[in-house]
């Protein structure tokens, strides 16, 4: 990939918990050593269960959280190991939308306060300039300008989204973090939301990492998608390549699960059952994660960790592949 | 008409709040058959989850039934408002009888639906012996084979466990084995699977959909997901606002729309075109979800819907139907009564101006 805005190396992230009130430390490899490359402009899904890691891989590319090791290109600097004030003019170009729109807006701000905050943080224009560009964004996402006096609670579930998307754009990120951005949402509002960001990618040519559960609207709106498996990914590629023929015997399966909303399409769909249940996170298996469900798994599979490696077009992280 | 195992009749059912009596379901009617799964598809605040809860008679305290009729296997489920006491205790009994034996549930959170601090094998148990005339080995040995029937390994153990040491997706599945744990004949299901990963949300369909081929339990299957819903409903209803606003086999639903929300809703999602299989773009639906509180007295849908006419805000538009099975409520297919409601109104209001 030519210049890409984010480029990700082999990043690893633990966490350390104790099991119950008396029990042993034990460690979580939640991103576990992950790479990917994303380019600018583009749309790159991460799908996975609950609890393989996505949204912490989101987060730690942002540092949120501070990586084990591994390093963070972003737009060619390496930010990993930078400090909070070093940080400061990256964190201005990468910026995170929420899931819960409800949680993540400050009830006693108003929506103009809120949408100017950053702006105000990074000192940029006066304090008119900022109305003015509030007003704007307001109209980007679909909001009347007049809006800005008002507080959260007059709005509706995707209308506090927009305000999100509002307040995340206004200081021109070059890369969002969209964190399950739609999936508290009504099933008619959801395209709404969806519209807009391809829409405002469309125009400022903004990079998404759009991370959800819901594979139908993901593949709607990637470019390529990234499937995530306790911690590591398994399989990356192009959107409808992944969906129509995946490779890794996991994304065969995820795949195989999720409903269409199309009958006839449904009464010939046979879903690829996976035995047993998701194994804990705390005790990874030494080899590929997938080995204790897979039904191909050989011993192999079970004793050495596969790399991801080209495939036909695409990154697959399996023995078996060929 | 003779297989219909439950038929509500213009069902109404009202909320008072602090901000007012919100009108959560605005005369419905639909019937299940015997060995069917009816999907309820809506959005939040639709009244899919009321119109359901109100066949099993678990309304919130500050919600009342003001209208309809509920009929399941012959036996009226509403009282008439002005029943004795007697009566009323009496209902009540039949009702007690009823939940968990012949009508069950499930609930969308299976995280805070099971006690924590009572072992499976209790809850498992305790309908069955609340329902059935048999001992508590009778019951233990049922509620094993509940557990194997919903692919729980090792249930002679499991029986003992307690809730925490279950992931999500074997809750849900210990919480349909105790569903299905008396026979009942209809299974309401809230939103089963909207916590639940999809592979897991695999497995529960097809225990769901297992269940009621092979033993004809009917199941009303409430859900957002258009999915879920083309995936294991026979038929569907479309509700919004708490109206019904169309209502037909799954293919009728998702191939020859009638209803302005429906065509909306399934442009809403990312489909398929089945031939080139490209992606058609997503066309949302305009505005935001009906506010309970404020609403005009005709369609619920028109402040949103893209061909709404003047009459759409204050009357109800009636009833058109497509086939024997395929109905939807709108007025675009019902002009002629439109044309005479507006003549009649405005009649009625040169009168006045007079």
């Amino acid at each position: 990939m030519n210049n890409p805005i984010l480029c990700v190396k082999d990043l690893e992230k633990t966490f350390q918990v104790r099991t119950g009130m008396f029990g042993k430390q034990g460690i979580i490899h939640a991103v576990n050593h992950v790479s990917l490359e994303l380019a600018r402009g583009e749309t790159l899904g991460l799908v996975g269960e609950s609890g393989c890691g996505k949204s912490s891989l989101g987060r730690t590319i942002l540092k949120v959280y501070e990586p084990d090791s591994g390093t963070i290109l972003f737009d060619g600097n390496d930010i990993t190991t930078l400090s909070r004030e070093q940080m400061r003019p990256y964190r201005k170009r990468m910026q995170m939308i929420f899931q819960d729109p409800y949680a993540s807006l400050n009830p006693r701000f108003t929506i103009g306060e809120m949408i100017a905050e950053p702006m105000k943080i990074y000192n940029i224009g006066s304090a008119d300039e900022r109305a003015e560009r509030v007003k704007a964004l307001l109209k980007t996402v679909g909001l009347r300008p007049d809006h800005s006096t008002r507080y959260p609670h007059e709005f509706s579930g995707g209308q506090r989204q927009r305000i999100g998307i509002a307040r995340a754009l206004s200081l021109d990120p070059d890369f969002m973090v969209c964190d399950e951005p739609i999936s508290a949402l009504d099933v008619s509002i959801q395209a709404q939301i969806v519209n807009l960001l391809e829409e405002i990618q469309a125009k400022r040519n903004i990079s998404y990492l759009f991370i959800a559960h819901d594979i139908t609207m993901v593949q709607h709106i990637s470019h390529r998608i990234g499937v995530m498996y306790m911690g590591s990914l398994v399989e990356v590629g192009n959107a409808d390549e992944i969906c129509n023929d995946p490779l890794h015997p996991y994304t065969k399966a995820l795949i195989s699960a999720v409903p269409r909303p199309d009958p006839r399409k449904e009464r010939e769909r046979t879903v690829l059952k996976l035995p047993g249940e998701t194994p804990s996170p705390l005790n990874l298996p030494a080899g590929c994660p997938f080995s204790l469900r897979c039904r191909y798994a050989s011993k192999r599979c079970r004793e050495e960790m596969p790399q991801l490696r080209q495939v036909s077009g695409r990154t697959v992280a399996c023995h078996l592949v060929s | 008409m003779a297989d219909r195992l439950l038929e509500v009749k213009d069902l109404a059912v009202e909320f008072r709040t602090g901000e007012g009596i919100v009108k959560a379901v605005r005369g419905v009617s639909f019937h299940v058959e015997k060995g069917e799964i009816l999907g309820f598809a809506g959005e939040s605040g639709s009244g899919k989850s009321v119109s359901a809860m109100a066949c099993l008679g678990l309304l919130a305290s500050n919600g009342t039934v003001t209208s309809g009729s509920i009929r399941f296997a012959g036996k009226e489920l509403l009282l008439p408002k002005d029943s004795t006491r007697d009566q009323l205790r009496r209902h009540e009994e039949m009702l007690r009888r009823l939940r968990g034996n012949e009508i069950s549930m499930i609930f969308q959170d299976p995280m805070t639906y099971l006690n924590p601090v009572l072992t499976i094998g209790t809850q498992l148990t305790e309908g069955i012996l609340a329902h059935t005339q048999c001992s508590r080995r009778e019951a233990w040995k049922k509620g094993i084979e509940m557990l194997r029937q919903v692919e729980i390994s090792d249930p002679e153990k499991r029986m003992r466990q307690y809730p925490y040491e279950f992931s999500g997706g074997m809750r849900q599945r210990i919480i349909i084995a105790i569903a299905f744990s008396c026979d009942p004949q209809l299974l309401i299901a809230d939103e089963p699977t909207t916590a639940l990963d999809v592979t897991v949300q695999a497995q529960i369909l097809d225990l769901i959909r297992k269940r009621a081929r092979e033993k004809g339990t009917s199941v009303i299957m409430i859900t957002h997901d258009l999915g879920v819903v083309a995936s294991l409903c026979d038929r569907v209803a479309v509700l919004y606002g708490g109206r019904i606003e169309e209502a037909g086999t799954a293919d009728e639903i998702f191939y020859e729309p009638r209803h302005p929300y429906t065509e909306g809703l399934l442009s809403s999602v990312s489909r398929r075109n089945s031939e080139t299989m490209d992606k058609t773009p997503l066309t949302p639906i305009p505005g935001t979800p009906p506010d309970l509180l404020h609403m005009n007295s005709g369609c619920p849908f028109a402040s949103r819907c893209p061909e709404a006419m003047r009459i759409c805000k204050d009357y109800l538009p009636a009833i058109s139907s497509f086939s024997r099975t395929h109905d939807a409520e709108c007025w675009r297919y019902c002009r002629a009564q439109a044309q005479q409601l507006i003549l009649k109104q405005m009649e009625e209001r040169g009168e006045r101006n007079e």
